[in-house]
């Protein structure tokens, strides 16, 4: 058993997240959706993706 | 046998599926998304004959795992029994990684100091990490345990935690569940974790 492990891979981005998971856009879209509309706080999503951003359609942020 | 590829950031995330425990458990997806990692469980692993064996392959293609031995009570129901499958794949992972150190690092987690001496003397000369049963001592732990270069405070994990808890009625209800320890509710408590965590 370890004490504490040093983590240097790279921050996986959301859609590697959902990749993984192995998620459909539209599955993807609709708990972006919940998260937006529940909760009291306020979300917009920073990532890419053709996900809803304030009830519309947004294009996915282009990759460089 | 073929030795599944190790995922290099993924965790393998051992704990009790017990109603009371879901607090921990929301606690270590959003703690280990905020930290980079991507936790895995063993929800949705059929059963059957084959059930241990994609037990142990899960375990073998995570990097790391948390095993938490904080419910060693026995069951409030009749019949009052002990669980046994938290220790068990610990006991899986602890002789993986003894034959492959350099391919799996594990943690025993648990909520009260000493008693794994008592539960598990096996385990003697081995230190846990105690989170004390809280949200904020997960967080504080997943610190402690995975040390990344700007990793965010326990502070700061504690306050994501709360944004995702706040959710997790709507997603279970969209997932027609009625408990977190499904496997559809955790993916999309998984992704919606990093979506939040994205947008602080």
């Amino acid at each position: 058993m370890a004490r504490s492990v040093e983590i240097t891979t790279p921050v996986p981005t959301l859609d590697e997240i959902g990749d993984r998971l192995g998620m459909s856009q539209a599955r993807r879209t609709r708990v972006l959706k919940i998260i937006q509309n529940s909760g009291t706080d306020k979300f917009t999503s920073r990532t890419g993706g053709p996900y809803v951003r304030a009830g519309k359609k947004v294009a996915a942020r282009k990759k460089n | 046998v073929a030795i599944p590829a190790v995922t290099e950031d993924a965790v393998f995330l051992n704990i009790p599926y017990d109603k009371n425990f879901e607090r921990p458990y929301l606690a270590y997806i959003v703690g280990l998304v905020q930290l980079g990692l991507e936790p895995r469980v063993t929800l949705g692993v059929p059963g059957g004959e084959r059930r241990l064996d994609r037990i142990l392959e899960r375990i073998q293609s995570c990097r790391y795992s948390i095993h938490d031995l904080s419910r060693v009570e026995v069951s409030r129901r009749s019949p009052r029994i002990p669980r046994f499958n938290t220790p068990f794949e610990l006991g899986l992972t602890v002789a993986w990684a003894k034959l492959h150190p350099n391919l799996h690092t594990w943690f025993v987690c648990e909520t009260e100091r000493y008693r794994v001496d008592r539960s598990l003397s096996d385990l003697g000369g081995t230190d846990p990490n105690i989170h004390d049963g809280t949200v904020s001592g997960v967080m504080r732990e997943l610190c402690n345990a995975f040390v990344r270069r700007n990793s965010p405070r326990p502070t700061q994990m504690v306050k994501s935690y709360r944004m995702v808890a706040r959710r997790k009625e709507a997603i279970m209800s969209d997932a027609g569940a009625d408990s977190l320890f499904e496997a559809r509710v955790f993916e999309d408590l998984v992704f919606a974790a990093k979506a939040l965590v994205e947008a602080l």
